[in-house]
């Protein structure tokens, strides 16, 4: 393969990349509000839609739609982070792409967003990228680390469409909806009858408990792939770190709020036992074993070390205006 | 570092003979292509197309990259497998009518046989467009459980309406449901997530059409038989003889009984579900698969 094969194929690849989690989806519509931000009147409106939702919380329809789709674009920044980390896209970046991506990082009201509301490593560490500050990469990326890269897109495009999921962390996350909290979910846990009412219940009848009793089944899914799919990627260690800070924020608000909560649903599956079979309990504790060991290894932050140790030896390195960047432990 | 257990490099050793060294994977990551309105797919579409296309269906409840794991993993690493576009298509296959089901599937390959460049294209940046002159000159389709049944009538309504591409197609099944399955218990698992459930006894009734369709000696699977039957014995379309079809030694889901012309069944250690999803430690599965190739 010559040099120039490899460019093309990189250079392709930042194309498809900044064409599926920027340009389109469910990124396009920030990416649209951005190139409008340029007259006054943009950035008032910028400034107002990306608050801290504990200064004024989030009501209107359009403003969560639009924070959403904002969420989305900076996390497509995560991933052109993990990218050049193992030069899948080029490094440097073209001019015309860095000049674009970096003025959507550097804009006053995304950049607190992710560093100061909603702190976010990944994306700060892009920025640093592209204003030339930072240089941090696998030692030895070849074919190998990028096809595991494309293996951890799939997962992240499964991921990001189940509405299921989004409602139990709701619900996790203290929320409520249609009268239901955490709290009936535990309740139906315990039950193993109820439990199967439930989730056979057809899609027109399905009601929010539904819904995030499907998404609690689906969500300890998620943390055993994840974190099995961490551990095949062990070989390119600061590679493994960023794809784990690339689901930080909410591994680590999961571990901080609700981690334990977490764990007693997960325990109370085991008060099926005398309704089941001895295969069905020998499988179920099986998967929960497996279950609760990933999930303590996810929300433990170990995972995270690699990449966190990289950048603060990179900017020691280079003993250049990291300082204004904080580098934040949530992340 | 976490845990080393080098999969990645054993996968390299024991993939090595066979792989030239390329800097890129020889595929685009996986991307959900929506083909008609609410109808979607995952592809992994070849970055040197040779016009070949791996089609995969999956079966009840199941998911269409996820019941074939690791095959999206595998498959670009093997030489053979570079130029062809993988394709997982995607249904409803817990609560749809199953000729419905074979319908839309007709008509997909009714697309891809037809002008596939401008629905590729839509996924892919202009640098890496295919030219719109680009077809498919074959297209193998690989089914499992009740995605096999899908196949097999999709395939026979092409025939009945004089659709030419059929001679450019090949089976593959795994786990075929054209005999019959008890797919009860399979639902539990799939809507909650929860593997375990899938041991879950049948008495909850859950509603969908396919639970009857896919009893042993149904009305639809005895019309599948004998229209096929019949469609072979007229010399006609012989895609639908299956190229390779393969059995679970464990299987409590399907009938394991012969059907029509197809070859013997190879048969596989594993159960209902494991025996689609190869691995470094089961190849098997992808073996049969890049034996047609």
């Amino acid at each position: 393969m010559t040099a120039d094969r490899l460019n093309a194929d990189s250079k392709i690849n930042l194309e498809d990349l900044t064409m599926c989690y920027r340009d389109r989806g469910r990124a396009a519509e920030a990416t649209e509000i951005m190139g409008r931000v340029r007259n006054a009147t943009n950035r008032i409106y910028l400034d107002r839609l990306l608050r801290d939702h504990t200064a004024r919380p989030i009501k209107s329809r359009r403003e969560i739609r639009q924070r959403d789709s904002f969420d989305f674009l900076i996390a497509f920044y995560g991933i052109l982070e993990i990218a050049s980390l193992i030069r899948y896209v080029p490094v440097p970046l073209p001019s015309a792409f860095n000049t674009a991506f970096l003025r959507d990082l550097s804009n006053s009201s995304v950049k607190r967003y992710y560093e100061k509301y909603y702190p976010l490593l990944l994306p700060q560490l892009c920025r640093l990228r592209l204003e030339g500050k930072l240089s941090i990469g696998e030692a030895s990326p070849d074919y190998r680390v990028h096809a595991l890269f494309q293996s951890f897109l799939s997962i992240e495009s499964r991921q990001r469409i189940d509405d299921d999921v989004d409602l139990f962390l709701w619900f996790l996350d203290d929320g409520w909806s249609n009268g239901y909290s955490l709290s009936d979910v535990v309740e139906c846990l315990l039950n193993r009858s109820d439990f199967l009412k439930r989730i056979l219940k057809s899609p027109q009848k399905q009601d929010d408990l539904d819904s995030a009793v499907c998404g609690f089944g689906k969500l300890l899914s998620f943390c055993n792939d994840f974190d099995g799919f961490l551990k095949r990627c062990s070989t390119w260690p600061i590679f493994q770190s960023a794809l784990w800070h690339y689901y930080a924020y909410w591994f680590d608000l999961v571990g901080e709020s609700i981690g334990p909560r977490l764990r007693k649903i997960i325990n109370n599956f085991y008060s099926w036992k005398s309704e089941q079979s001895s295969d069905a309990n020998q499988m179920m504790r099986e998967y929960l074993d497996q279950s609760r060991d990933s999930i303590d290894r996810l929300l433990s932050g170990a995972y995270g070390v690699a990449l966190r140790d990289a950048c603060q030896n990179n900017v020691a390195d280079r003993k250049a205006g990291y300082g204004a960047t904080q580098m934040h432990r949530r992340t | 570092m976490l845990v080393d257990n080098s999969r990645e490099n054993y996968l390299f050793v024991l993939r090595s003979p066979c792989v030239s060294i390329v800097a890129m994977p020889s595929h685009y990551p996986e991307r959900v292509v929506q083909w008609a309105s609410k109808r979607s797919i995952q592809a992994i579409w070849s970055r040197n197309p040779g016009g070949r296309a791996l089609l995969f269906i999956h079966g009840y409840g199941g998911n269409p990259v996820g019941t074939w794991a690791d095959f999206h993993e595998l498959l670009p690493t093997e030489a053979k497998a570079a130029p062809c576009d993988l394709i997982f298509y995607d249904y409803d296959g817990l609560r749809a009518d199953m000729t419905a089901s074979a319908e839309i599937f007709r008509q997909f390959l009714d697309s891809l046989f037809g002008h596939p460049a401008p629905l590729i294209n839509t996924s892919l940046p202009v640098s890496a467009a295919r030219p719109v002159e680009f077809g498919y000159q074959e297209i193998i389709i690989i089914g499992h459980s009740l995605g096999a049944v899908i196949a097999r009538l999709a395939i026979l309504q092409a025939n009945d309406a004089g659709k030419a591409w059929t001679a450019n197609l090949k089976l593959v099944l795994f786990a075929p449901a054209h005999m019959g399955a008890n797919v009860v218990a399979l639902a539990l698992s799939v809507i909650s997530g929860l593997p375990f459930l899938m041991l879950a006894a049948g008495v909850w009734r859950f509603q969908s059409p396919l639970i009857d369709q896919l009893t042993r000696d149904s009305a639809e699977l005895r019309t599948l038989g004998e229209e096929t039957r019949k469609v072979l014995a007229e010399g006609k379309c012989h895609c639908l003889v299956a190229k390779t079809v393969v059995h679970a030694e464990h299987e409590k889901i399907v009938s394991n009984v012969k059907f029509c012309s197809d070859p013997p069944a190879i048969p596989f250690d594993g159960d209902h579900f494991s025996v689609c999803k190869p691995n470094l430690g089961f190849p098997d599965p992808l073996n049969v698969v890049l034996a047609i190739l």
